[in-house]
């Protein structure tokens, strides 16, 4: 009785890529799925029962109806801090000393730290957010749960999932459990469910053990599909540490993230309720570049685009259309690719891209020296070309595009995938 | 239950750079509600574009709507090339998936609610974002824009996160049942960022309109043609028009008015936050009382005269009385989902015992707070601030009685300030006499640790008024830590333990909530709005209970309120100076050591690079200087220094500075 009272909802799996056929898009069934997964495996019968009566030790009387659903907050609060239990000792202090933040990008002035890491392998290998090392410290040291210090050597940034990776002199750590996630192929999306339960845990402000908020998976999916979306509430204070389940294993890892680049961005928003979280398969497809030393730098092709509208599907979205490339940088991957100004891209790796949000959400995934498969419209033929994205600096000046007449209601896109 | 989130609606206008909202479906062939606001910037074609959770965008057509209630009906048309396999429990194509609508009066304080919607246009695939949160309060009332515009009567107040781009969109209860439209929140500080305030329109009001926004129309609210005044505790007509609805029904002036559309009525204010939830021409059921004669009559609202380019309102209000739509049906299979988080007992125990407080409001701090009652007497404990700095200083308590307030005494450390509460407003001329309030108690540490759930109940934004519950936040204990912090550009005196939680209670009017536990046992009250030193955020926190105990023995013994230990003395001294030349933001090196200091003794050398203090990370020399300002001779300075590759802990015990 007390087990069905804990039903919640479960939101949609992922509908958004256009490729998945039907049949294997997930539809969560109709399910009682209590935000904490199965809540048997936590709270055996005795358990609840020592609660209740619990609940009724207060120091005011309580109606039965209250007491259950009491118990079942309290339930709930064992719940959590169980969970954090298990991977606090994974999450480290990192210090900062030195360096000065960047002027571009955002108003928020970083604080004086520390700040948090997750411990990554036994071996000493430590993931944090970039946001965390944005003043480019001259020395990072990382403080884990035991009191233990070490200095911290920083290996690699992804400029991407806003990710770091340092360094340690140190064996023997404690790895937490990370999610499992799904064989290659399959929607690695279904192994966190929106309204599952969430915690976050940080050592921003200080002190032995990690503070904790918790909330629930609000979307999946976000930020061009590199993030997870929670309302925990995410702040510098937890930025770098891991968000997990109630089994107290990694979902993934907390960082500030918004539309625009830079380690700063998204910091506005914290303790909103809006929080992102680079999940456990993003983090993989990350670490072991970062590991190795190699840093992720977005890849771009070095166009301007201009939206034109197309008068063949004036009911295809909100100023839908061609995309046309107006600018080509020399040089530029897309010089290197024969890419000309005029071409009207048509799709991306075999997806279309009806509009610049597409374009955007398909290649900002993508790290400087990925290869794109590029199909453009040009003079009434489509060509297949492929393309080795590059970083800004290796991008030539872009020459001013004349502004088509028809091209005129939408500015065009500069500088910009 | 997944069925929540098919209906709800990612709303876009034609332009692709406008600001969007959410909606959300309530009928399978495509109806639909949002807030006025939302599709405000599509008036001229009626035309935009709401992208379902399945990825696909539909066009969408504006129909009626209210522009008062900030309320509007579209209609989606379905995308061609619909899914002609839906997997199961999809919506065929062609048809959506609509909400069922619930009963939003029997919606109580500390439900579990949640919010869908599509906030900061995050969902690239029209998947909403969901947040969760309970009910902070019902029956609220939130002014208008300008003028009669976007009002927000009788609603539902959330603490899910509510942000902007959520406009519009469905607040579901446990069962998947709509209850209300999401339409604003209260920003403030953080510019359009959630702080724990966001505001239903309840779907009880919202199904008054829906015949006539479905018909297209600009539907305007009901008005009785007359004006209620409160006296004592009565609500008597005070005006009337000559035609009006209420001399219809044969109301005279001085009628006491008791009952509208099925509500108690206890003031002037809280009938005009009941009114607006009627359209022109309902009938509504009134029931007033002339000597000691109650009379019940019904009578149809005349209308509050709305005009909007384009639309036109009901000439002859016919639609007020015509069918809603027909429900859509109830949940498929109802899960007995527990919609009591168990935490409506401790709200009401914590309700009672704390009280808002009115005060100064002088330069950009707010005239208004609260604070919690220690002593059956009419003692509040509540944040030292300028607030308290005002000539009539008025407490109003749970039941709406308004006390004097005094303050007692001041704590300068503590940033917490003793109030006595003295006679009720109304009765001046009386002699005084003791009050007898419900108290908490304050003696006793309350057993908590991280992970409990912990509510804050006070007044931020001053949401309630009079005898209006106040708000609840719910969050858990985050930990504890010691407060190092700043109030606008200056140190927080305060650096002694705090309670961190993880509800926002940084917010104008939160300072003095009370922090309970799930049995509504005081675990501390909440202080002035200060900025973390080492994350650089508003930070959310409560001095504990024992603080608070050592605060009312300050105040009983009646010491001189306890100066900060290390502002008291000064700061001790270290003899460490590092390299200051140039620029405050730089390492911290050691420059030099003086010759038979602290530092000297424990072993500080030149060169040495301070990485920590206390425990606390320094980042700059300026890190180090500030620190080191707050400790006085005798405390303990403990040093991580950096020496070529090594890492070393020193400790030092300052000392007096010396004598030259």
């Amino acid at each position: 009785m007390l087990m069905r009272g804990l039903a919640f909802i479960t939101g949609q799996g992922c509908r958004c890529h256009d490729h998945v056929p039907a049949h294997r898009r997930l539809a969560w069934p109709c399910l009682s799925v209590p935000p904490w997964g199965d809540a048997r495996k936590h709270f055996k019968p005795f358990a609840i029962a020592a609660i209740a009566a619990a609940a009724f030790s207060g120091p005011f009387p309580l109606a039965l109806a209250q007491t259950a659903a009491l118990s079942l907050s309290q339930a709930q609060q064992e719940s959590f801090r169980a969970a954090a239990a298990k991977v606090a000792p994974s999450v480290v202090a990192i210090e900062t000393v030195g360096g000065s933040q960047p002027t571009a990008g955002s108003t928020f002035i970083a604080g004086q730290g520390p700040t948090t890491g997750l411990i990554y392998s036994a071996d000493g290998l430590i993931l944090t957010s970039a946001f965390n090392l944005v003043r480019k410290p001259s020395v990072i040291t990382v403080v884990l749960p035991d009191g233990r210090r070490f200095v911290g050597e920083l290996l690699a940034r992804d400029e991407l999932r806003q990710l770091a990776m340092l360094k340690i002199d140190a064996a023997g750590l404690t790895t937490p459990n990370w999610i499992k996630t799904q064989p290659d192929g399959a929607e690695p999306a279904a192994a966190v469910r929106v309204g599952q339960w969430a915690i976050a845990l940080g050592r921003g402000f200080g002190g032995g053990q990690p503070s904790i908020s918790v909330g629930i998976i609000s979307g999946l999916n976000r930020q061009s599909g590199l993030a997870l979306q929670t309302d925990a509430k995410l702040s510098p204070a937890n930025y770098g540490g891991p968000l997990i389940d109630l089994d107290g294993q990694v979902i993934g890892i907390a960082v500030p993230m918004g539309m625009g680049s830079g380690e700063m961005a998204g910091v506005e928003l914290y303790d909103s309720g809006i929080g992102f979280v680079i999940p456990a398969w993003e983090v993989t497809k990350s670490a072991a570049a970062l590991a190795i030393g190699h840093s992720l730098r977005r890849g771009l092709l070095g166009v301007t685009i201009e939206q034109i509208p197309t008068a063949a599907a004036p009911d295809d979205g909100p100023a839908r259309g061609g995309l046309r490339i107006s600018g080509i940088g020399e040089p530029s991957p897309a010089q290197r690719a024969g890419l000309q100004k005029g071409d009207v891209i048509v799709a991306i790796d075999g997806r279309p891209v009806p509009s610049y949000p597409h374009l955007q959400r398909l290649l900002r995934p993508r790290a400087a020296g990925q290869r794109v498969a590029l199909r453009v419209r040009r003079d009434q033929e489509e060509i297949d070309v492929r393309v080795v994205l590059a970083v800004p600096e290796d991008i030539g000046s872009i020459p001013q595009p004349q502004t088509a007449p028809e091209a005129e209601q939408t500015p065009p896109h500069r500088n910009a995938p | 239950m997944a069925t929540a989130a098919r209906s709800v609606v990612c709303i876009f206008e034609d332009n692709p750079a406008a600001a969007g909202g959410s909606g959300v479906i309530i009928t399978p062939d495509g109806y639909g509600l949002t807030n006025f606001h939302v599709v405000a910037g599509m008036l001229k074609t009626r035309r935009g574009w709401g992208g379902t959770s399945d990825g696909r965008l539909h066009r969408l057509e504006v129909l009626g709507v209210d522009v008062t209630g900030d309320l509007a009906m579209f209609k989606l048309t379905p995308a061609a090339g619909s899914d002609p396999h839906p997997s199961e429990g999809e919506a065929p194509a062609g048809s959506f998936t609509p909400a069922p609508l619930g009963d939003s009066d029997t919606v109580r304080v500390g439900d579990w609610v949640f919010a869908m919607g599509n906030p900061f246009m995050l969902a690239e695939d029209y998947t909403p974002t969901v947040t969760h949160g309970i009910v902070s309060g019902t029956n609220r009332y939130q002014f208008g824009a300008q003028g009669n515009t976007l009002v927000y009567t009788d609603c539902i107040q959330v603490d899910a996160s509510i942000n902007p781009g959520n406009s519009g969109g469905p607040l579901f209860d446990m069962n998947g049942r709509l209850i209300g439209i999401n339409g604003r929140a209260s920003f403030e500080q953080r510019g359009r960022v959630n702080v724990g305030l966001g505001y239903a329109i309840s779907i009880n009001q919202v199904k008054r309109f829906i015949p006539g926004l479905r018909a297209g129309l600009l539907v305007e609210h009901g008005s009785l043609g007359a004006t209620v005044v409160d006296i004592g505790r009565r609500v008597v007509f005070e005006n009337m028009l000559e035609s009006s609805p209420a001399s219809a029904a044969g109301i005279q002036i001085g009628d006491r008015l008791l009952r509208f559309g099925g509500r108690d009525i206890h003031s002037a204010n809280q009938f005009l936050n009941v009114l607006g939830t009627f359209p022109a021409g309902s009938p509504v059921e009134i029931v007033f009382e002339r000597g000691h004669r109650a009379i019940t009559r019904t009578m149809r609202l005349a209308r509050v005269p709305a005009k909007l380019e384009g639309f036109k309102s009901d000439p002859d209000l016919s639609t007020a009385e015509s069918e809603p739509l027909p429900a859509a049906p109830p949940p498929a299979s109802a899960p007995a989902a527990e919609a009591d988080s168990g935490f409506a007992l401790a709200f009401d125990i914590a309700n009672r015992r704390t009280v808002k407080l009115y005060g100064a409001a002088i330069g950009t701090q707010h005239g208004y707070q609260s604070g919690v009652i220690v002593a059956p007497d009419g003692k509040v404990v509540t944040a030292l601030s300028l607030v308290l700095e005002a000539g009539n200083l008025r407490a109003v308590a749970h039941d709406g009685t308004v006390y004097r307030c005094e303050v007692l005494h001041r704590d300068d450390y503590r940033q917490l300030a003793l109030l006595a509460l003295s006679g009720s407003e109304g009765g001046d001329d009386a002699p005084a006499r003791p009050l007898q309030m419900e108290a908490f108690e304050a003696t006793k540490p309350a057993p908590v640790q991280p992970g409990d759930w912990v509510l804050a109940v006070g007044n931020p934004f001053k949401v309630a008024e009079g005898e209006e519950p106040l708000s609840i936040l719910k969050g858990i204990v985050s930990g504890r830590a010691s407060l190092a912090a700043f109030r606008g550009a200056q140190p927080f005196p305060y650096i002694g333990e705090v309670i961190l939680v993880d509800a926002v209670t940084s917010s104008p009017g939160s300072a003095g909530s009370a922090l309970v536990d799930l049995h509504g046992r005081l675990v501390g009250v909440v202080g002035e709005m200060v900025n973390s030193r080492q994350t650089n955020t508003l930070l959310n926190y409560a001095l504990p209970v024992e603080e608070i105990s050592a605060f009312l023995r300050d105040a009983q013994s009646a010491t001189r309120p306890s100066d900060s230990p290390a502002l008291a003395a000064g700061p001790g001294y270290h003899g460490i100076q590092l390299s200051t030349i140039g620029y405050r933001r730089q390492l911290p090196f050691v420059k030099s050591v003086a010759r038979g200091s602290p530092a000297e003794a424990a072993g500080v050398r030149s060169d040495d690079l301070v990485i920590s203090a206390n425990g606390t990370a320094i980042s700059q020399a300026a890190d180090f200087t500030e620190l080191c300002a707050r400790l006085r001779s005798g405390e303990t300075l403990a040093l991580v220094v950096k020496r070529g590759e090594q890492l070393l802990t020193l400790r030092l015990i300052l000392s007096d500075p010396p004598k030259r």
